[in-house]
């Protein structure tokens, strides 16, 4: 008979930790690991095998992963520990960027506007490149028409990074008419989005 | 492939200044920042297009702005990015 432990909807370093119980709980029964996600489903498989345990087949069904494995060792006392077993980003987190003015730091507004147009136009030609950029209050002047910027963020939307522009920004601007790129966006998306970004680097 | 002139400054005020410059002269002009092949260090050049360096090193010598170096910029316009420099 074989131990079952369903995992699913556990974020992770959970399912390894609860294996790790079951391993010990299982008393050299096989098991059956519940997983419904990539990330935990290798983690899980690395953890077994690293503690002495064969895993036997993968099964799929649905969107979830059956892990089964061949009968365990009684007492399975391993040095590894959850810890070793990272949790990845979630696939698709990104980096976001926060733009929340037209210029870059303080001191002079004509170097700040330099710097910031000098910004973009160099992340655009760079391999790391975030996955969201979000723009609030004067930061929303760089995605209007006639902005020296917009040519350049234009070239990042193609390449897929996502624009949210906040609308309550560009209506205070009276800019809402002259967006050129991205899309007008508001407060439950932009901080959604920050708080599910991998990291968040403010302008 | 698009071929531009990037000018070098001797430092940030001259090259923000050359931008206004040149601007003010009708030229088309971009601070842009100093390619990492030539210079490490943080600082702006001016791109302008191939066949108006001439006018643009006249313009900004009338008006004291001291140039470094003008390279040329050749810039292909595929995903790639190749860029190639050379120093005239």
């Amino acid at each position: 008979m074989a131990y079952q432990i369903d995992a699913r909807g556990l974020p992770c370093p959970q399912p390894v930790l609860k294996t790790k119980e079951a391993l010990e709980q299982a008393k050299g029964s096989s098991l059956v690991v519940i997983i419904d996600n990539e990330a935990s489903r290798d983690n899980v498989i690395r953890f077994l095998e690293n503690s002495g345990v064969t895993v036997e087949k993968v099964e799929t069904r649905g969107n979830d992963f059956f892990v089964h494995t061949k009968e365990t060792a009684g007492s399975v006392s391993s040095g590894i520990k959850p810890e070793d077993h990272p949790c990845a980003v979630p696939s698709g987190a990104g980096s976001a960027l926060f733009i929340n003015k037209d210029r870059i730091g303080h001191g002079s507004d004509e170097l700040g506007t330099n710097l910031m147009k000098a910004f973009i136009t160099t992340i655009k030609d760079l391999s790391v490149q975030p996955k969201t950029i979000c723009f609030m209050n004067s930061g929303v002047k760089l995605t209007v028409k006639e902005a020296a910027t917009l040519p350049y963020l234009k070239e990042l939307e193609e390449k897929g990074i996502e624009m949210l522009v906040c609308g309550t920004c560009l209506s205070y601007f009276n800019l809402k008419e002259q967006i050129g790129v991205g899309k007008i966006s508001n407060m439950y998306d932009i901080s959604e989005t920050m708080l599910k970004s991998s990291k968040v680097i403010t302008l | 492939m698009t071929v531009y002139a990037v000018i070098t400054f001797h430092n940030t005020h001259f090259a923000l200044k050359a931008k206004k410059v040149l601007e003010k002269n009708g030229k088309t002009v971009e601070t842009i920042p100093v390619p990492r092949e030539f210079s490490s260090e943080c600082g702006f050049c001016c791109k302008v297009p191939w066949d108006e360096r001439d006018m643009a090193d006249k313009i900004l010598r009338e008006h004291d702005v001291q140039v470094e170096h003008i390279y040329r910029w050749e810039r292909d316009d595929d995903k790639e990015r190749k860029n190639k420099f050379t120093f005239v």
